[in-house]
């Protein structure tokens, strides 16, 4: 007891640090074949990396101290460590990946193989392939439920959200959704499932259990990908036809605003009150903060940013 | 026999299917010209009359269908693409517009043009913006003529040889 009590400070000490310690945003960049890294504390890009050819999906494991990068035209996954912002190895895949998710313990990558209309899993531990998932034509974006039981899985050209039951390693029910569905999210506390519909140029919200569709909400031309407020309140959609951002108001559902970014906006993620918008066209990520909803800056990084998926740690769970 | 049918299917596929490869592609060209941004934005916005700065180009036809406007371009060879206007703002001096089929080796082809002032005193700038798949939306091996690099080699030649046209165009005026 008294051992516990000596070492209480130093404990409290360290678990503030981890808590409070600044995370990065790692931004795939297609046509320099690099991931630029940034301090979202100053907004600085500390670092870029070399990875393979044309990287577009990103996932954070952060109490591993690793990055996953999906390079679609290598067919690969560059796996870097995020202490030393190095790649350490790289994992071949006879796949096309694109879209990646963690699973909620880090044990499990999802990787989204877009042209065999599948799921691979890989074990973080090794880098082991464990199974493949069948799923939909062209799955994109993906995403874990927040009690492990579901992989949620947008299958752009199938036009519809694909539930996978991990337990039992197949596809429980597809929901129908807009037209060409790409990227999508849970809110943070993993009650609603959000996922933008490229041509369908619209918004299709999803209550959990995730049995169907409980909402439509119009966004602008082409949109591509979607994040959410930290307390979940509001919802931002990338519009690459249209250079914004949509804020929409998650309770009533309904835009808010729609704010100018970089040119065809793609990739986007909220941190500490930033929303961080890769932009594809400008090669740049657009900063907004979410108190004032306005554009506060931009952040140089590198040819034809894409950063596809949640491309910033989740703060501390 | 099942592999057999397998082909045909895909051989009936039509070419404005709408799957395509992961990995969009992107020209951008700008080009300077010495003439004032309004004059510029006229020529540039002028949906109809491409054909009198894009030499490819032999004629334009302007054909609206309900909400929508559409431009079909004629090449000076024969052969023809069909464009959507998608937006045209004149606050912001920005003319969007895209593919609906044609000749060039390209799927999902949205371009946007924008006319800024500068940098110069009497000068304007032009940034052409391109953004489109390859031709082949299937999974590699991808066939030559189709693959991301014959996209981009078409898409250049255009712009290449439509920028610096309009500069000429514009100046003589």
């Amino acid at each position: 007891m008294s051992f516990i009590l000596k070492f209480l400070p130093i404990l409290l000490i360290l678990l503030t640090i981890q808590a409070g310690a600044a995370p990065f945003a790692y931004i795939t960049n297609q046509g320099s074949n690099s991931v630029s890294v940034i301090d979202v504390e100053n907004n600085q890009v500390i670092s870029t990396i070399p990875v393979g050819k044309a990287p577009v999906g990103v996932a954070v494991a952060s109490s591993l101290h690793r990055v996953f990068i999906s390079n679609v035209e290598s067919q690969s996954i560059s796996v870097i460590n995020s202490t030393t912002n190095q790649v350490i190895s790289e994992i071949v895949l006879d796949g096309s990946p694109v879209g990646l998710t963690l699973s909620r313990d880090e044990k499990t990558l999802y990787v989204a193989d877009w042209f065999a209309d599948q799921v691979l899993t890989i074990d973080t531990a090794n880098n082991k392939m464990l199974r493949s998932l069948a799923v939909g034509k062209a799955p994109a974006g993906l995403v874990e439920s927040h009690d492990g039981q579901f992989l949620l899985v947008a299958n752009r050209d199938s036009n519809d959200v694909a539930v996978i039951n991990l337990e039992q390693g197949k596809v429980v029910r597809r929901i129908a959704v807009g037209q060409h569905p790409f990227g999508l999210t849970l809110s943070p506390n993993g009650q609603v499932l959000y996922v933008v519909n490229v041509y369908g140029n619209s918004l299709s919200v999803i209550d959990a259990p995730f049995e169907r569709l409980s909402a439509t909400i119009a966004v602008k031309d082409h949109p591509y990908c979607v994040a959410l407020s930290g307390d979940g309140k509001t919802i931002y959609v990338t519009n690459t036809g249209d250079d914004s951002v949509s804020v929409i108001d998650a309770i009533n559902r309904s835009v808010t605003k729609t704010i100018t970014v970089g040119s065809v906006p793609e990739g986007i993620s909220y941190s500490n009150k930033q929303i961080y918008v890769a932009s594809w066209g400008d090669n740049l990520v657009s900063v907004i903060d979410t108190t004032s909803n306005k554009l506060v800056t931009s952040i140089p990084t590198g040819q034809q940013s894409r950063a596809f998926g949640q491309f910033i740690a989740v703060a501390a769970h | 026999m099942k592999k057999l049918l397998v082909l045909i299917a895909t051989a009936l596929l039509p070419l404005t299917a709408a799957a395509h490869g992961p990995s969009p592609q992107k020209v951008e060209k700008e080009i300077v010209i010495k003439a004032d941004p309004a004059k510029v934005w006229a020529m540039v916005k002028d949906f109809g009359g491409i054909h009198k700065w894009l030499p490819p180009v032999a004629s334009t036809k302007v054909e609206t269908k309900g909400e929508d406007t559409f431009r079909t371009l004629t090449l000076k060879d024969g052969g023809t693409i069909l464009e959507r206007l998608k937006s045209s703002d004149d606050k912001d001096m920005k003319l969007k517009y895209e593919i609906v089929e044609g000749v060039l080796p390209v799927t999902n082809y949205n371009a946007t043009m924008t006319v800024k002032a500068g940098p110069g005193a009497g000068e304007t700038t032009v940034v052409w913006l391109a953004r489109f798949y390859r031709m082949y939306t299937l999974n590699p091996p991808i066939p030559a003529g189709q693959d991301d690099e014959s996209a981009v080699k078409a898409v250049t030649g255009v712009f290449d040889a439509g920028l610096p046209n309009l500069k000429k165009v514009l100046e003589a005026k």
